[in-house]
């Protein structure tokens, strides 16, 4: 069994986000704004699904009954481990868990592209840039300049969109607060989940929703078993979707 | 010893420090820094084109008219949110939507005229474009079989009263295209109504079971998430409260994986499944008894009808087993409100016969003025004294008549099929789009006129005609569009005056007849606030919230008086006989991107995370023509 290393400090601040499986419509809304937010570059014609630069990836898990019931869309973005296994394969130290926030963070410029993380991360999560990132002409303009554009060769993933989290820092610091305002720091897709399926918050803050809606009979974590810790939650109405996929994830290919 | 360095010395020290530095490390660390800089080739840097803000409009690209946030850098958007309680939206946006900032730039924009000649496609100026559609307006109508047609997207604009006076001059057509969505059941049901058309709507928040026929009510149909949205909220409630989804369709769409029961059917036999579910619910005496005896007319008729279709035919007729048929008439009856849709012409349209079984269904189960509320049209400009062509349905457009067709910017290819238009062309008819990208409609035109890509130009949206409530915004530019671009109207207008036609002056009055109305209340976005219509003290004070985003939304129509015919005349044979005869199918159309299909635009290219490294949905015909073309 994995030792969990974090668990004796876990961080003031959990950032959790909690994804409602009975409101997924598999739109890729999601993905979308996740890819305009962070300036990830539309497909290379050669990409394929597992060679594409994906931050929030929707699978499909089958119908949870053989009488045909309905089927389950399954967001899956990097898990913001609390005993990240990326973290202890890289030379590079090119991925941090922030202590204070609890979410796992990856450094491009000290990436050197050897991929043990993606071998070591049991959830599929990270993707490596098979290809310099290319934008259509004068759709550079529309990038977001809060976000670098990272080269070929290295390897990224999500993280909670950390960018609007220091904007929120420095919101609060300008106004002389100590901490943020919540409605403040909202990833992009929780913000655009059309059918909000998407729940983030403070899990440290025992009367938010996300740590409420996180402990109830309903949420589970995907391959909990592996003792990763991750900060996002499942829930789901269907105890067969939910012993499934706390048990074997859901994979893609 | 006599030390002496001779120039030979010379050359050895320095042949052997040679040596010596090519055996060190020095050289191969450069070679390794050159390598590893020649790997790393520059990558674009975001850069803010001027300070941040935020700003307000409405999405264009569908008919859900979805309310946008730009969080824009000066005058550029880099990305958009939805707007919480939004009228048209509520907080709901599309992967369309959120990426309809970069549709100015895609690869497919046309920014100067095109005409197709001689099987090439060569840019032309305005003068040109002016001469080729004059001298194809001065040639309409001495024909018959070469007539002009103007086919509008989004009916009701101020735009649309120039189309229809364009169609007046040249005695023309003004044709309309099929509504997406739940529409078609809708009209189908309103039509039986005493005195003519009723509009209806659609209200899931009312509903306990939707059966839809094929239209996807979770995916494209209507604001986006909404249905799912209000189903996961009624999972938490007791049983007696759950919304679910009934999806009857010959293959397992996207729709029918979400839906809560799935009854796959034999292709074309919907109206044999309605009728043996009416079957069912009049034999068992389940329908809404209330409702039929003081809404409706010509039970008995129908009743007799219906009671040709019993579940063991209707099983042999659409391969579904009779005991799920009596079944879910029975669910139905227990779990009212209930509602049936069905003949989206963007997905799965189904036949005449079947769209009329289906609204006889809804009068069974008592939809009408509860899921299925009344709704009136957005106040519009009078057509007052001009003589303007009224619309003509696009299944209406007679083959091989058309020598000149103008499709709308506004036109999407998903309603208007291209092989359905070619049928309608005569031999070298001129097809003139004003679409402002060379790819879908535009691209099989033989005349391009482009004007401005969405989000450059104010537009009138009106929300989906299947919403419980009609809306309306002014949608306000973001975008500045090219200079020098021509305004494809200016064109137009150009071009009929050397033809000789004249058409009256652009208006936009759109605000003021809304003002008139004083119907409804109007949604700030910036103070995320209502306000009544009545309130606006001016058209500039109207004007300017639409031009901050602002979105108009109807006020709940009253219910009418009158009765719904359950048949309609001489409906009962034709029903029969398309019920019981051979399943005549009309083709399902592939679903790629959400909502591609209602939109008039090509997605952008960013969606190719979506089509080509994930595997959620089909790669959309666009994307693969611009891999080809890449």
């Amino acid at each position: 069994m994995h030792t969990t290393k974090h668990s004796s400090t876990l961080p003031a601040h959990r950032y959790t986000l909690v994804v409602d499986l009975d409101r997924c419509t598999g739109c890729g809304a999601c993905g979308t704004a996740c890819a305009v937010e962070n300036n990830i570059p539309p497909a290379n014609e050669k990409a394929t699904e597992r060679t594409g630069t994906v931050w929030m990836r929707v699978l499909e898990a089958p119908a949870s009954s053989a009488a045909g019931g309905p089927t389950t869309f399954v967001p899956i973005p990097c898990q913001q481990c609390d005993n990240p296994p990326c973290v202890d394969v890289c030379p590079q130290r090119a991925i941090e868990y922030d202590p204070r926030t609890g979410i796992v963070g990856q450094i491009p410029v000290r990436c050197l592209g050897c991929r043990y993380c993606m071998v070591a991360c049991p959830y599929h999560t990270r993707s490596f840039n098979w290809w310099s990132p290319e934008w259509p002409a004068g759709m550079e303009s529309t990038l977001n300049p809060d976000v670098s554009v990272r080269t070929r060769g290295v390897v990224e993933k999500c993280n909670f969109c950390v960018q609007r989290l220091q904007a929120a820092r420095a919101k609060a610091s300008a106004a002389g607060q100590k901490e943020i305002d919540p409605a403040d720091y909202v990833p992009a897709c929780v913000e655009a989940c059309p059918s909000r399926a998407l729940y983030f918050g403070d899990a440290a803050d025992e009367k938010s929703e996300v740590a409420v809606l996180s402990k109830d009979g309903e949420s589970f974590r995907l391959l909990a078993a592996l003792g990763t810790g991750p900060k996002v939650f499942y829930r789901s109405s269907d105890p067969v979707v939910r012993e499934r996929l706390s048990r074997t994830g859901v994979t893609r290919g | 010893m006599k030390l002496e360095l001779s120039r030979r010395d010379l050359f050895l020290a320095g042949g052997g420090a040679v040596a010596g530095i090519a055996l060190s490390p020095v050289p191969w660390k450069l070679l390794d820094d050159l390598a590893i800089w020649t790997q790393q080739p520059s990558t674009p840097t975001p850069r803010p084109a001027g300070p941040l803000a935020f700003r307000h409009t409405s999405c264009s690209l569908c008919p859900a008219s979805c309310g946008l946030k730009a969080r824009c850098f000066g005058a550029q958007p880099v990305g958009f949110s939805a707007v919480p309680g939004h009228p048209a939206s509520d907080g709901g946006l599309c992967p369309l939507g959120l990426t309809a900032h970069h549709l100015a730039k895609h690869p497919f924009r046309a920014t100067l005229p095109e005409r197709v000649s001689g099987g090439k496609r060569e840019r032309i100026d305005r003068a040109a474009a002016v001469a080729t559609l004059s001298a194809a307006l001065a040639a309409c109508g001495k024909n018959p079989k070469r007539i002009f047609a103007v086919v509008d997207g989004r009916p009701g604009r101020s735009l649309s009263r120039t189309w229809r006076a364009l169609a007046t001059a040249t005695g023309g057509l003004y044709v309309t295209p099929p509504a997406a969505g739940a529409s078609r059941s809708l009209e189908a049901l309103g039509k039986r109504f005493d005195g003519g058309s009723l509009a209806l709507g659609v209200d899931f928040s009312k509903a306990r079971r939707v059966v839809s026929f094929g239209t996807p009510v979770l995916t494209d149909a209507g604001t986006p998430g909404l249905l799912a949205r209000l189903r996961a909220e009624s999972r938490r409630r007791p049983a007696a409260e759950r919304i679910e989804v009934i999806q009857v369709e010959a293959t397992r769409s996207r729709g029918a994986a979400l839906a809560d029961r799935f009854v796959p059917i034999a292709p074309g036999t919907e109206a044999a499944f309605a009728l043996g579910l009416a079957h069912v619910l009049l034999d068992e005496k389940l329908a809404d008894a209330a409702f039929l005896a003081a809404r409706t007319s010509g039970l008995d008729e129908f009743a007799s009808l219906a009671a040709r279709f019993a579940p063991a035919l209707v099983e042999q007729k659409t391969g579904v087993p009779a005991g799920v048929v009596t079944a879910l008439a029975r669910d139905l009856a227990a779990s009212l409100p209930a509602l049936v849709l069905g003949g989206d012409p963007a997905s799965a349209p189904l036949s005449a016969e079947a769209e009329a079984a289906i609204a006889s269904l809804n009068l069974l189960l008592g939809a009408p003025f509860g899921p299925l509320p009344v709704r009136a049209d957005a106040p519009r400009e009078a057509d007052g004294d001009a003589k303007l062509a009224s619309a003509t349905p696009f299944d209406a457009l007679p083959d091989g008549s058309v020598g000149l067709l103008l499709l709308d910017a506004t036109v999407a290819e998903g309603l208007v099929p291209w092989e359905r238009l070619k049928r309608a062309l005569s031999d070298g008819a001129l097809v003139v789009s004003l679409s402002p990208f060379r790819a879908g409609l535009g691209e099989k035109a033989t005349l391009l006129l482009p004007g401005p890509a969405p989000l450059e130009a104010m537009l009138e949206l009106e929300g989906p005609s299947d919403a419980p409530l009609s809306t309306l915004a002014l949608a306000p530019a973001l975008l500045l569009p090219p200079k020098d671009l021509p305004l494809p109207e200016e064109i137009v207008r150009e071009a009929t005056a050397a033809a000789g036609l004249s058409l009256p002056a652009p208006s936009s009055g759109r605000a003021a007849a809304l003002l008139a109305s004083k119907r409804g209340r109007i949604y700030d976005p910036s103070a995320a606030s209502f306000e009544p219509l009545a309130g606006i003290a001016s058209v500039d004070a109207l004007a300017e919230l639409f031009a901050r985003g602002a979105c108009w939304i109807d006020d709940a129509a009253p219910e009418p008086k009158g009765r719904f015919a359950l048949l309609r005349e001489g409906e009962a044979p034709r029903l029969l006989e398309a019920a019981l005869g051979a399943p005549s199918a009309l083709p399902a159309r592939l679903t790629t991107l959400p909502r591609e299909s209602v939109s008039a635009a090509p997605p952008s290219l960013l969606l190719t995370k979506l089509t080509r490294e994930t595997t959620l949905f089909t790669p959309p015909a666009a994307a693969n023509a611009s891999a080809a073309r890449a």
